[in-house]
């Protein structure tokens, strides 16, 4: 049995009078794919911006490696080890590709605006890794070829990939990808999801929200099922296939 | 402020210059708040108060020397953009902007209010040691550490706040303390720029530092491109100088300035220059900027 | 302070105030819609004091028709300001229109100094004032017609953006710009409008205030503007009643700071408490929170 990287105990959060996360707990096994499925509206990604610090929860708690994660900022939380993507693309669409993923570097790297005025060695000798590690990256991604181009010209597949490479350059142990295979055409998906078994296999764990149950059933070690803010169901991808409280809330949703 | 230039005839031009320069120095300090950073600064002028009655209290009442007199007004100003900052940079958009605004009327009351700044009749005798060999120093020093801010960890991550907030925050950068440190470092450029306009004009009042100066300042670099330093550099020296290129229409002068603002707007919603980056000129791969949708600036 | 000067103070303070609120809502409903901070809305309220000016000692003119003039004059001024000045502005971003209010703005001022100089000129007299006292307070014949003058026209505003067709798609553009014009509002048409309104009330302000001031200057739009764009901040940018609530709460806060001793600091009191009231409410008293969503 490997170890828990990530586990949620019964989180809530609550905007209003919607519950948008409601009793939610999980467990994460590192160095898994794990994804969240459920219909629109569900809460998944308020789930992932519960785990990475951008709301608070109403109440419950996230720990991450063993550690309390909510109520630190999520800058703190990045630097912990967690990065994510967004469901609507949230590049820096005036910098160019590489310089996207150079701020992806920013917490594990520490020249302030003194040393960039001063530029000692050190300053130089962590530029210089920074773009490297960059370009590795980008490279990762099959986007090193456009790493001069600025993000906001980089067509809608490979704005997503960007968010992948920016989000692996902050060297994190978890990566949260919110509908990484989005607006994606088949063979585009086939790619995305060879490079995110590659990731696994560089000993990162992956959680992932999809909403193409094909890329899911396909990548996926274990899968959770969110409907209205409650998990109705987690198992193996044969296991929600199966399950008919799946089925019902899909299909409830497809009928209307 | 019209009429100001037209008060010192003689030497007419390296007065002119020495402005621009000062005045750079200025912009360039807010472009790195507002062009680069993307946090609307309405009170600009506020700043440049505050560092040209530091330094020239410090340089009248207590002799201090020139440099030293400077210094402590930039720093001074830095300080007090730490402390409106602080409160105040979590406020997002306009709102800052608007609250900045407000500091800035306070500042000016309060300098009108205050007994060692000489209040509404100002403070006079202040010796004249800005000479323009001393400004184009400074505005090279200035240039040069914008230009190296600009290609740095600390540069990108200003810019990144710029673009996108959230996800900047979500890839590890402090966006507090980075907005702060932005606003230190441009409030700390408006003291130095208030210190030499102290030490070149004489006299100070503070009606001379009202919001119609800090969106004066505003006005240079929007009109330049925001957070493009060649920008800034044009922006600033074709409306300090337009004024006098204007002079022959004698008194409809503001009034065409004011049109011309409102045309240059239209016709260049982005600035001259918006977009350009000299590290990016000087680079020998170019980036395509194919690039219509105008996102920059603060949102 | 007495409780009778009190009082006489609160009056004279929603008396002001009133006059701010008036100009306070051309702010709040233009931001409302296009989110721009139109800084020549000051403007608009300094040619309209003018142009009252104008129709009393050259057109011989009585006081509410001079008013209405005013009102019209700066409904033209305001939408063709907005077509020129703003509209080509509105896809590009969120600085350009506001240099450009800025420069109409510096056109509309040095225009002004340019026609009738930069010293003050008297408004003439056109009604005979009085003073009338009601229990311990002190209220002029000028004052009474302000008060019922705003009122009336804060009434009729909201009565056309509650039941008339065009004020409802003000709101609705308010309220979500890209669905109202998806629902096929014309928003061009709704922007015009909004500028219309916003002016003319700005105009009547002008007017108002030149009379109980008994002077008017091409620089009044300059710290009035100003004044009363904290009003609409301090209400909430983008509220109605937010407006004329800043504004009258404005009103009575800076003619109670004077008369409590701060007259030397009465134009930091406006925004001292506009700062305050952004700390402990970001978006003004009457505004609704903003929800950061990811
Ligand atoms: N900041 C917020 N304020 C108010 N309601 C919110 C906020 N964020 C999310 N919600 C609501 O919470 C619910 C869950 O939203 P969420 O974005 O997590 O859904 P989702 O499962 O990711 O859906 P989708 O598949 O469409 O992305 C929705 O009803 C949404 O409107
Ligand atoms: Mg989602």
């Amino acid at each position: 049995m490997s170890k828990t990287i990530l586990e949620l105990d019964n989180v809530t959060i609550r905007f209003g009078g919607l519950t948008a996360v409601d009793s939610v707990d999980m467990k994460v096994e590192e160095g898994t794919i794990r994804a969240l499925i459920g219909p629109n509206g569900a809460g998944k990604s308020t789930i992932f911006n519960l785990i990475t610090g951008i709301y608070p929860p109403t109440s419950g708690e996230i720990r991450f490696l063993g550690n309390r994660v909510n109520g630190l900022k999520p800058h703190v939380i990045t630097e912990m080890g967690i990065a994510r993507t967004f469901q609507n693309i949230r590049l820096f669409g005036e910098m160019t590709v590489l310089d996207n993923v150079k701020i992806g570097m920013h917490c594990r790297t520490c020249t302030g605006f003194l040393g960039a005025l001063i530029r000692s060695p050190k300053v130089k000798a962590e530029e210089r890794s920074i773009a490297e590690a960059s370009m590795e990256a980008l490279q990762l991604m099959e986007l090193d070829h456009k790493a001069d181009e600025l993000a906001m010209n980089l067509p809608y597949g490979e704005q997503r990939r960007l968010e992948i490479a920016r989000a692996l350059a902050s060297r994190p142990r978890l990566i949260l990808l919110d509908e990484p295979a989005a607006g994606m055409n088949p063979q585009e998906k086939q790619t995305l999801m060879s490079m995110i078994r590659k990731i696994q296999t560089m000993g990162l764990t992956i959680f992932l929200v999809e909403h193409d149950m094909k890329f899911v059933m396909n990548l996926s070690d274990r899968i959770a099922v969110l409907d209205y803010g409650r998990k109705i169901a987690a198992g193996s991808p044969v296991e929600i296939q199966r399950n008919p409280a799946v089925i019902a809330a899909y299909l409830g949703k497809e009928v209307v | 402020m019209d009429s100001f230039f037209s008060m010192f005839l003689n030497d007419y031009y390296i007065q002119v210059l020495t402005m621009l320069g000062i005045y750079l120095i200025g912009a360039l300090g807010l472009n790195l708040i507002t062009g680069v950073t993307g946090q609307l600064s309405f009170g600009h002028a506020a700043f440049l108060s505050i560092g040209a009655y530091t330094s020239a209290i410090l340089s009248i009442k207590l002799q201090m020397p020139f440099a030293l007199a400077i210094l402590a007004g930039g720093l001074m100003a830095g300080l007090w953009g730490v402390l409106l900052g602080y409160p105040t940079l979590r406020l997002t958009g306009d709102y800052l902007g608007i609250a900045t605004l407000g500091f800035g009327e306070i500042v000016r009351v309060v300098f009108l209010n205050m007994t060692i700044t000489g209040g509404a009749l100002g403070l006079a005798g202040i010796p004249r040691s800005a000479t323009l060999t001393v400004v184009l120093f400074i505005v090279i020093l200035t240039v040069w550490a914008m230009v190296r801010l600009e290609n740095s960890r600390f540069g990108r991550s200003l810019v990144a706040i710029r673009e996108d907030e959230i996800a900047a925050e979500a890839m590890g950068v402090n966006i507090t303390t980075t907005k702060i440190t932005a606003f230190a470092i441009g409030t700390f450029l408006a003291g130095i720029s208030g210190g030499l306009y102290a030490h070149l004009i004489q006299y100070l009042n503070p009606s001379d530092f009202g919001f119609i100066k800090s969106f004066e300042f505003l006005t240079f670099i929007v009109l330049g491109g925001l957070g493009s330093i060649p920008g800034v550099i044009l922006g600033t020296s074709v409306l300090t100088l337009a004024p006098e290129f204007l002079r022959f229409i004698a008194d409809y002068r503001m009034m065409v300035y004011g049109l011309l603002m409102v045309f240059m707007m239209i016709v260049r919603p982005r600035g001259l220059l918006g977009g350009v980056q000299l590290s990016r000129i000087f680079s020998k791969k170019k980036a395509q900027q194919t690039g219509t949708s105008a996102s920059g600036g603060a949102n | 302070m007495d409780a009778s000067m009190l009082s006489q103070q609160i009056l004279n303070g929603i008396t002001l105030g009133a006059t701010y609120a008036l100009i306070a809502l051309g702010y709040t409903m233009v931001y409302g819609i296009i989110q721009l901070i139109n800084f020549a809305h000051g403007e608009i309220y300094m040619v309209g004091a003018f142009v009252g000016v104008l129709m009393v000692t050259v057109f011989q003119q009585g006081l509410l028709f001079s008013l209405a003039a005013a009102m019209l004059a700066c409904m033209v001024m305001g939408v063709t300001i907005e077509r020129i000045a703003y509209r080509p502005l509105r896809r590009s971003t969120r600085l350009a229109p506001l240099i450009s209010a800025i420069g109409v703005s510096i056109f509309l001022q040095t225009l002004m100094t340019k026609i009738k100089g930069p010293q003050p000129v008297a408004f003439p007299q056109v009604i005979n004032d009085a003073l009338y006292k009601i229990g311990p307070v002190e209220i002029s014949k000028v004052q009474i017609l302000i008060l019922i003058v705003a009122s009336l026209l804060m009434a009729t505003l909201h009565f056309i953006v509650k039941y008339v067709k065009i004020g409802k798609a003000m709101r609705a553009a308010s309220e979500d710009y890209d669905t109202a014009a998806l629902m096929g509002i014309n928003v061009n048409r709704v922007i015009s409008f909004t500028f219309a309104i916003g002016s003319a009330l700005a105009a009547a302000g002008g007017v108002l205030v030149g009379l109980y001031f008994n002077s008017v200057s091409p620089f009044m739009g300059v710290s009035a503007g100003l004044k009363a764009f904290c009003a609409a901040v301090l209400g909430g940018i983008g509220s109605i009643p937010g407006a004329m609530l800043g504004g009258i709460f404005l009103g009575v806060a800076e003619t109670l700071g004077i008369a409590g001793g701060f007259d030397m600091y009465k134009d930091a009191i406006a925004f001292t408490l506009l700062i305050i009231v952004l700390l402990f409410r970001p978006t003004g008293l009457l505004g609704r929170p903003i929800q950061r969503k990811v």
